[in-house]
């Protein structure tokens, strides 16, 4: 119990560092800019513009 | 555009995986690295898969789009694993260590839930945004736990230089992605921009060949400070000479 109870506590706190540093970015680029990851070595396909 | 350039990496990345799972067979390391092995062959038959959209349906058509991003979203996971074990085996001897795997499976339900939450309300388009969510999300995530991996891996001094330069080369990858958001962000400009989105792909290429050189070259039980011996920092070699 004690065991479960820690680890949540623990993903809640990783949690909250994942939004802040989300926000945190979104706020600097003025938006909310799409992440192009790469797993992989393939180019990433263009992101389209909408009307 | 798909040019020269890409077309090289593309083809490096894949053929440098292969390599490296094959080294990792050939040197019976595959299942200790089973989650490494899982990301490197996922990473090289998305690549090959990407390949064959591209031809079949073109660069800018809606099918690429789609498989990149989910297959991408879908890699993300494979990494979180990565990362996961990664820090399952740094954390081996440390009494963390039974709280690591409930508390990154309970950090992803978390991630999860709350990429779906942000979606509610939008049913017509929910599954394309969720995936579009999730992959930001678990991006961060990447982001966040490699930090705390090195953080941790600097505190803990962890012995295996194997497994420093694996850490090593996780970090290149990601430090890569934060590079380039800090550029676009200073730099607002649409040619960097375009020319930026070209670096995660040759860096994705250097962590993998990061690895094949920790696999080929770097026994496993070689350790960290066999290399601090060989260069000694300026101050202990200081105080060694006042000892003597």
């Amino acid at each position: 119990m004690r065991r479960i109870l820690v680890s949540c506590v623990v993903a809640l706190c990783l949690l909250c560092g994942l939004v802040g540093l989300k926000n945190l970015v979104a706020l600097s680029s003025g938006g909310n800019a799409p992440v192009v990851l790469a797993i992989g070595g393939s180019p990433p396909p263009p992101i389209p513009v909408r009307n | 555009m798909v040019g020269t350039y890409e077309l090289v990496v593309e083809a490096l990345s894949v053929l440098l995986a292969l390599a490296t799972v094959g080294v990792c067979l050939y040197r019976r390391s595959f299942w200790q690295y089973l989650f490494l092995n899982t990301s490197l062959l996922y990473a090289a038959f998305f690549s090959i898969g990407c390949y064959y959209v591209r031809t079949a349906f073109g660069y800018s058509s809606p099918e690429y789009f789609y498989f990149y991003y989910v297959g991408d979203a879908l890699g993300t996971i494979v990494l979180y694993l990565l990362i996961a074990s990664f820090f399952d085996r740094l954390l081996r001897e440390s009494v963390f260590h039974k709280y690591v795997r409930p508390t990154l499976f309970i950090f992803f339900l978390l991630v999860v839930g709350v990429s779906a939450r942000f979606m509610l309300g939008n049913y017509d388009r929910f599954y394309s945004r969720f995936m579009a969510e999730l992959q930001q999300n678990m991006f961060f995530v990447g982001v966040l736990l490699t930090l705390l991996l090195w953080i941790s891996m600097g505190y803990l001094a962890a012995e295996s230089r194997r497994f420093v330069l694996l850490v090593s080369g996780l970090g290149i990858y990601f430090a890569s992605h934060a590079a380039r958001y800090a550029l676009q962000i200073v730099f607002p400009n649409q040619a960097l921009a375009d020319a930026l989105t070209r670096v995660p792909p040759l860096m994705y290429t250097v962590m993998v060949l990061l690895w094949l050189y920790a696999f080929w070259r770097v026994p496993e039980t070689e350790a960290v400070v066999e290399a601090a011996r060989a260069a000694p920092r300026p101050a202990l070699a200081k105080a060694n000479l006042t000892v003597k």
